[in-house]
Parts: structure tokens; C-alpha cells; sequence
């Protein structure tokens, strides 16, 4: 009797690698695989909003509100914000603050990133610039950044500029130790067979570096674009013309807790929405990966 | 164990796979086959046919959506340590010194320290690895490791030893030693051994009987009658190289 | 050869450090404009030294036989010392306790998640959600649930750490590789062997380099907490510093975060380092000449 009944199984699976702590299969091979991982993700948002919402219930409303009442904040506030105008930062609402820190967090990033990204690679190869490179980026790479904030802010005083430099030396760093590291992961192999054809240096840089280096370096930035987020914000609240930092800094003074929710909820939303940017760039970019 | 009761029964084993698309792949379908005590039985194939899937259930670490699969006529649900595993990927742990590597499943029988170190000193003297006993994994090459997962599994004496191709990524030399060691332990302990390989001359020199997994099923089934311990010259007589053929042509080399 | 590369590598670190300190001392004696309070903008070694730190001593509020220029008492090098020492232990109390209880949650409840998968799916977006909330912005949330305190604080970067460790810790377990679980299957070993033989062991490299991460994190975290609104701490001696745009005094903390950061970081990778001998990347290099010159037919290593 041979097996010839094709059904769906919810028991064997193909030799996978992925496990679980108890020691169980993570991964099945179903049809509607799919299917249950929306589920699964619709009910952990759900999950989400349901112990926000219980948890502004149970607590008083100078600590915690309901995500409803931040997104009706959010909604009425997002062009004029007549609270925000008593702190001196203009008519504004939430957009046009958002629109300065999301300007200075993706010019920051560009630059710094891009000043990283050439001083990485480039000492990739280069043993004299290695020597000169590497024990600044190993001391300023496990420094709190933050520390510059201050300095840069009675250097420079409360303008953009302070926050754009504060977000591009920390993308600098940042992008200088993931650029090294791509660079060394390439597997040799490749310039070897090149060089076999007479691939100068500059094909070579052309057709395998930067191919080669592009989706670990788009995977460092993705970290530092998250963590420029949060810096970008502090040194607003530190002192900053406009921007989402100010915003927050505004409402704790004035102890708006609806507000302040409102503000963190935007930033992260933006800060999730420029991650999906970048991870879809960075699919079409290595499409071959 | 009783020589003419059967110490492995596979019965009517189907398997199918869903892929990642949808597609349905039947990996067995309606394997049956039986194993005396004793034999030393390679199972050979071509990659994807099914015979890793086959170690697989009999080990008990798949499980088939049809049939059954009996070690000396229990029913097998699950891993045990009636049947010892040396598997395809590297398992030895990295975290644990050599000795206690092969110490690992005495470990596990709650064996005195004491105890389960010597059985393992006894089993690392067997394979040749006595002055490595308290190194680290990763101190040793990949054959020094191949040994390990020897000896490990046989101081744990299970009746029954499965393989999936231990020797695989190694280079021929390695090879040839390491089946000169297993077949050394197989002779010394008269172990059951079901052994995966793609390897024709692998399967020569190694098995008492060799059956090869063609598309999910069995396409032959045949005993070597050549001696044992087997050299070059035993498998180059007429009567070896014609069963040689055989496999080749069922391989599709020939 | 390998220590001269180390030397090397020193050597080179000095020397980028030395001429940084030289490059510094031109800037001020160049760039001479002062600030508000008559504090240079880019003060030198000298005014750093002679000046910012030794007005430190005013915020030494008096002890220890020291008295308190705030009461009347001299500038002195010793009030200066103790007031940055005693704020750098507030300081360190809040980093540690804040990354041991952080490193203690997240890998728990780490490694609870991913011993169930169907736990680990659900609430896969709110650990998204958490991540991707920059952790800065959430400080004044944290001044505002638990006050701009050392509880505050430290409450904050526990949060920080956690997240880190949390994520860290299930990435690990689902990277272990099945084959150790199936060997381990194949002896009959129960699920508590497996945890504590298979499981702890092989994710410990991971965790530790997730640990590294958050130990970083941490310092900041501390940083941005204690310039946000703290009572007490090194951070508090920069807000004061920045109301009279006193320059110099926030580059002494500045420099003394960076030596924290700095030495706390080499200390703990180099003691962790000698836990994991065993694994092949991060331990020792392999002494496989040394293996394999005795015993019948056992092969050389290549």
C-alpha cells in the first residue's frame, strides 16, 4: 500500500534550524503559514493597545491615558497646537515640529553616515589610516555620545546645527565600525578571481566592495538611524529652536501627560515608519542577497 | 537478542514534506524493511531520496504520517537510548571538554562522575584519542571531532546505531580511518548499525548488506558476502565488483 | 608576532590620543573668544585643570573635614575631588543596579518567551513597538511615572537593558542549531538537562555580546537620564555647568564619563572573555599543534 493521499500535516517537518528553548521545532512548514502570522501580529497589536488601555484604566489620569485620547490629541493637534504657541515655538503643530527633527535626523545620518561609510572601507584597506582610524572609533564607540551634547550646545548655541552635528559625528562612528566590518567580511576569494581577469583597483572597488559591502552597511544603518532617533530628540529637549524634543520638553513643563504620549507615539511611529523605508530600499538595492 | 527476531522493523513508512510554497513532497512512500542483530546495513542513495529522511524516522526525530517503525518489537515514538545517533552536522558540543563530550549520555543515566569518566577514558583509548581527553572541541580537526561523536555514542552502548553520512565532509584520508574505526567498535560490540551514505565504495567497504533508497522507496536490497574486516583487494574480486555494478546502476552512473 | 601587533596597536592609541591633547591645547590658545561668565569656549589643559576642575569644589556641599565654598569655605582641589567622587558613585550605583536588573529581566523573561513559541509570536509587535521607541525620548516619561530620581533612573535603564537583553536572549536560543537539541534527544535527556547542558551554554556567546551592547547602552542612558532632570549625580554637575555656560566643568565630566565608559567596558570584556575559553571565535587561539602527537592513528591537524 503505497501513500499517495496528499492532505495537510501539522506534524513532520523538513530538517529546519530553528528551535525553541524547549527544545521544540520553531519552525512548520504549513500551507496558511502566512495566514496565522497576520493573526498572530494583528493579535499582538491588539495585545498591545488592550494592556495600554487596561493599564490607563487602573492608573490616574495625570500618569497615564488612553491610546483613544492620544490619538484624538494626535488628530487635532497634528497642524496647530495652540498649547505649543504659549513656549514660544510659533504657530505650530505637531507636523511642522516633526517635520524639523525628521530633517535633522535623515541629514545628519546622510552626512555622517557617508563620511563613515568612505573613512570605513577606506581603512578597510588601508593598514596606515587602520592605525590611525581604529583606536579613535574603539574609545568614541563605547562612549556615551550623549556627553557632546552639552559641549555642542554652548559651542554652537540653540540652533539646527547643533543637533545635526550632535546625530552626523555619532553616524560618523557608528558607520565607520559597520563599514570596516563589511569590508573584512568579504570573502577574498572574489578579488582574487577578479584580479585573474586584470581587474584593476578601481573595478575592483566598483564591482565587489561596494556590491559586497552594501547590505551589511544598509544593516548598520538601520541601527544607528534607531538610535539617531533618540539623540536627535534629547538634544532638542536639551535646547533645540523646534522639533519633537521641545515639544515633550513643552508638555512636561506643563504636565501634559496626553501630550507627551502624543509626542513619544509620533516619534516612534516615524521612527518605525523610516525603518520599513530603509529595510524596502535595502531589498531592492540587494535583490541578489 | 534473539538472531532471528528482527532488531529493527520499518513498516509501510510514508512521509511528505510541505515546502515552503505549497508544493507536497512525498520524502518515503511505503518503506518497509527489516534489520538483524548485528548487521551493519548501509542505506544508500542519492541526495534528496529519501534516505536521511528514513535515519530520521527511525531515530525518532521525525515522525512519519503513515506506518510504523519497531526496535526489537517496541514501538518507537520518539529519541531514545535504545538507538544511538551519529549525526550528519557536527554534535559535538563545544562547550564541554572531549571527555565529557563522550561522558555526555552516562551524564544523562545519572552515572557516578567517577564511573562515566573511565567508560569515556575506555572509549576515547578505543578510537585513539586518549591525549586529547581534556581538550576542547575546538582544539581538534574535524576528524578528531569525527571520533568523538564515535565514541560518545558507543560508551553509551545503545543495541542499535544509526548513522547519516558521519563522514561526509571529511577528506579521504580522514575517511578512510574513521570507517576503519567504526567498523573496528561494530566488530568489538556486535552493534546494529543502519548507516546513511551516498558513497558507493563507502557502502562496499563499510556494510554486511546494503539497500538503496531510489525516489522515496527501496530499489534494491542486497547482502555483501564479502569478508569482514574488508580491504581494497575483497571488494575488487569478481563477486565484489559485480555488486559494485549493481549499485552504480541503480545510482544511475551506469 | 601576535603581541607585537598588540604593541602596535597601543602604540598607535597613544600616539592618536597624545595628538589629540596637543591639538586641543592649540585650539584654545587659537580660538580665544569667551562665552558668557568669561569662561573661554574652548578653555585649555591649563584653565581646565587650574580652573574648571578646581571649581568643582562648589559642589561639595561640606564633610569629611572638608568645608563647603558654598559656606564660606576655600576652592580647594580636595572639595573638588569629593564632589566628583561622591557624584560618581550615585552615578555608578545607578548604572549597576540598573543593568543588573535589566540583565536579570530581560534574559528571564527571555528565556521564557522562547521556550514558547506561541508566546514569542504574540508578543513579537509590542517588543517591536518598545525597540523601536527611541529610548531617550522616553526619559521624561520615566521622570514623569517614577520621578527624576536615583529609582527613576535607575527603573530607566534597567528598561533599556532589558529590551537589549530580552531580544538578545530569544535570537540566541532560536539560533542554537537543531542538531545539538536532536543529539541530546537521541540519550534521553530531559528538558531541564537540555536547558542546562545544551541551551545556557551554547547561547552564552550571544548574550554576552548582547550584553556588551546594553553595557554601552547603559552609560548613556545613565547620562541622558541624569541631564534630564536629576536631583543628584555627575549628570546634575552639567546642568548646573550649562546654566552659567561654564564650559570647562562640562568637559571634566564629559572626560570623566569617557573614562567610566571606557575602563568599565575593557574590564568586563577582558573577565568575560576567560568564561568562554571554549569557543572557538572568542577564546584563545587553538593549541592544535600541541594535540595529537601521541596515540595510534590519530591524524595531525593540517
Amino acid at each position: 500500500m503505497t501513500f499517495r493521499a496528499i492532505q495537510r500535516s501539522s506534524d513532520p517537518l523538513p530538517p529546519s534550524s530553528r528551535m525553541d528553548a524547549g527544545g521544540r521545532p520553531a519552525n512548520r512548514a504549513t500551507i496558511g503559514q502566512n495566514f496565522i502570522g497576520t493573526l498572530y501580529t494583528v493579535a499582538g497589536v491588539g495585545l498591545f493597545i488592550g494592556v495600554w488601555w487596561y493599564a490607563a484604566s487602573q492608573l490616574p489620569r495625570s500618569r497615564l491615558v488612553t491610546p483613544l485620547e492620544v490619538g484624538s490629541d494626535i488628530w487635532t493637534n497634528f497642524l496647530y497646537s495652540r498649547r505649543l504657541g504659549v513656549f514660544g515655538l510659533g504657530k505650530v503643530g505637531y507636523g511642522s515640529l516633526l517635520l524639523y527633527t525628521v530633517g535633522n535626523v535623515l541629514t545628519g545620518l546622510v552626512t555622517g553616515g557617508a563620511i563613515g561609510i568612505f573613512i570605513g572601507t577606506a581603512s578597510a584597506r588601508l593598514r596606515l589610516l587602520r592605525l590611525f582610524v581604529d583606536p579613535v572609533v574603539l574609545v568614541l564607540g563605547t562612549v556615551p555620545v550623549l556627553v557632546a551634547a552639552p559641549l555642542f550646545l554652548l559651542w554652537f548655541g540653540v540652533v539646527p546645527f547643533t543637533q545635526v552635528l550632535l546625530v552626523a559625528f555619532y553616524s560618523a562612528v557608528m558607520m565607520v565600525m559597520f563599514s570596516q566590518r563589511a569590508a573584512e567580511n568579504i570573502d577574498p576569494v572574489y578579488e582574487r578571481w577578479a584580479m585573474t581577469f586584470g581587474a584593476g583597483v578601481a573595478v575592483r572597488i566598483r564591482h565587489i566592495l561596494i556590491p559586497g559591502t552594501v547590505p551589511e552597511i544598509i544593516g548598520g544603518l538601520r541601527i544607528t538611524l534607531a538610535s539617531a532617533w533618540g539623540l536627535e530628540v534629547f538634544a532638542e529637549i536639551l535646547g533645540a529652536p523646534s522639533g519633537m524634543g521641545q515639544a515633550i520638553k513643552a508638555f512636561t513643563n506643563l504636565n501634559n501627560v496626553s501630550g507627551l504620549l502624543a509626542c513619544v507615539v509620533i516619534v516612534a511611529v516615524t521612527a518605525i515608519v523610516t525603518d520599513i523605508l530603509l529595510v524596502a530600499l535595502a531589498r531592492r538595492v540587494t535583490a541578489w542577497a | 537478542m534473539d538472531p532471528r527476531k528482527p532488531a529493527l522493523a520499518v513498516r509501510d513508512i510514508g512521509v511528505r514534506f510541505v515546502r515552503a510554497d505549497g508544493t507536497p513532497v512525498v520524502a518515503l512512500d511505503g518503506v518497509s524493511l527489516q534489520v538483524f542483530p548485528g548487521e551493519f546495513v548501509c542505506i544508500l542513495g542519492r541526495s534528496g531520496h529519501g534516505k536521511t529522511t528514513l535515519l530520521n524516522v527511525v531515530a525518532g526525530l521525525l515522525r512519519a504520517q503513515h506506518g510504523e517503525v519497531r526496535v526489537m518489537d517496541q514501538l518507537v515514538t520518539g529519541p531514545g537510548i535504545d538507538r544511538g545517533v551519529i549525526f550528519q552536522q557536527d554534535a559535538v558540543f563545544p562547550w564541554m571538554r572531549v571527555e565529557d563530550n563522550v561522558a555526555f549520555g552516562l551524564r544523562v543515566r545519572n552515572i557516578s562522575t567517577q564511573e562515566r569518566l573511565q567508560i569515556a577514558r575506555e572509549h576515547l583509548a578505543l578510537v585513539g584519542l586518549s591525549s586529547v581527553a581534556r581538550a576542547w572541541p575546538r582544539e581538534l580537526s574535524g576528524g578528531m571531532r569525527g571520533r568523538v561523536a564515535i565514541a560518545a555514542v558507543f560508551a553509551n552502548d545503545p543495541p542499535i546505531l544509526l548513522a547519516d553520512e558521519p563522514f561526509g565532509a571529511l577528506d579521504y584520508v580522514t575517511r578512510r580511518q574513521l570507517q576503519a574505526v567504526l567498523q573496528d567498535l561494530w566488530r568489538r560490540t556486535g552493534k546494529t548499525v543502519l548507516f546513511v551514505t551516498h558513497d558507493v565504495d563507502e557502502a562496499m567497504m563499510l556494510g554486511t548488506r546494503v539497500i538503496v533508497i531510489k525516489n522515496g522507496g527501496i530499489a534494491e536490497d542486497r547482502a555483501i558476502d564479502l569478508p569482514m574486516p574488508r580491504s581494497d583487494d575483497d571488494v575488487a574480486t569478481q563477486e565484489g565488483l559485480a555488486i559494485k555494478h549493481l549499485l552504480l546502476h541503480h545510482i544511475g552512473l551506469e | 608576532m601576535r603581541t607585537n601587533f598588540r604593541a602596535s596597536r597601543l602604540l598607535g592609541g597613544a600616539t592618536v590620543l597624545l595628538t589629540l591633547v596637543l591639538l586641543w591645547e592649540l585650539l584654545s590658545l587659537v580660538v580665544t573668544a569667551k562665552g558668557s561668565y568669561d569662561e573661554p569656549l574652548i578653555p585649555g589643559w591649563g584653565y581646565l585643570i587650574g580652573n574648571s576642575l578646581l571649581r568643582m569644589s562648589d559642589y561639595w556641599g561640606g564633610g569629611f573635614g572638608v568645608p563647603a565654598p558654598s559656606e564660606g569655605g576655600p576652592a580647594t582641589y580636595a572639595a573638588a575631588l569629593l564632589a566628583l567622587g561622591s557624584a560618581s558613585l550615585i552615578t555608578f550605583q545607578r548604572v549597576l543596579f540598573g543593568i543588573a536588573f535589566g540583565t536579570l529581566g530581560g534574559i528571564g523573561l527571555g528565556l521564557l518567551v522562547a521556550t514558547f513559541d506561541a508566546a514569542r509570536r504574540l508578543i513579537a509587535p509590542t517588543v517591536h513597538i518598545v525597540r523601536m521607541t527611541p529610548f531617550l525620548a522616553m526619559i521624561p516619561l520615566f521622570n514623569l511615572w517614577f520621578g527624576a530620581n536615583t529609582f527613576g533612573i535607575i527603573l530607566f535603564v534597567a528598561y533599556g537593558v532589558a529590551v537589549i537583553m530580552f531580544i538578545g536572549t530569544v535570537n540566541a536560543v532560536r539560533n542554537v542549531p537543531k542538531v545539538y537539541f536532536d543529539r541530546a534527544a537521541t540519550v534521553g535527556a530531559s528538558r531541564a538537562t537540555v536547558f542546562r547542558h545544551v541551551v545556557l551554554p551554547a547561547i552564552f556567546p550571544e548574550i554576552r555580546a548582547s550584553f556588551l551592547l546594553s553595557f554601552g547602552l547603559s552609560w548613556s542612558l545613565v547620562v541622558g537620564g541624569e541631564l534630564l532632570g536629576a536631583q543628584s549625580g555627575l549628570g546634575v554637575i552639567v546642568t548646573y555647568a550649562l546654566q552659567f555656560a561654564y564650559t570647562g566643568r562640562v568637559m571634566i565630566v564629559a572626560f570623566l564619563f569617557v573614562i567610566y565608559a571606557g575602563l568599565s567596558f575593557a574590564l568586563f570584556d577582558a573577565m568575560s572573555r576567560r568564561i568562554i575559553d571554549w569557543h572557538p571565535q572568542v577564546g584563545q587561539r587553538p593549541i592544535s599543534a600541541q594535540v595529537g602527537r601521541r596515540g595510534v592513528g590519530v591524524a595531525i591537524r593540517q
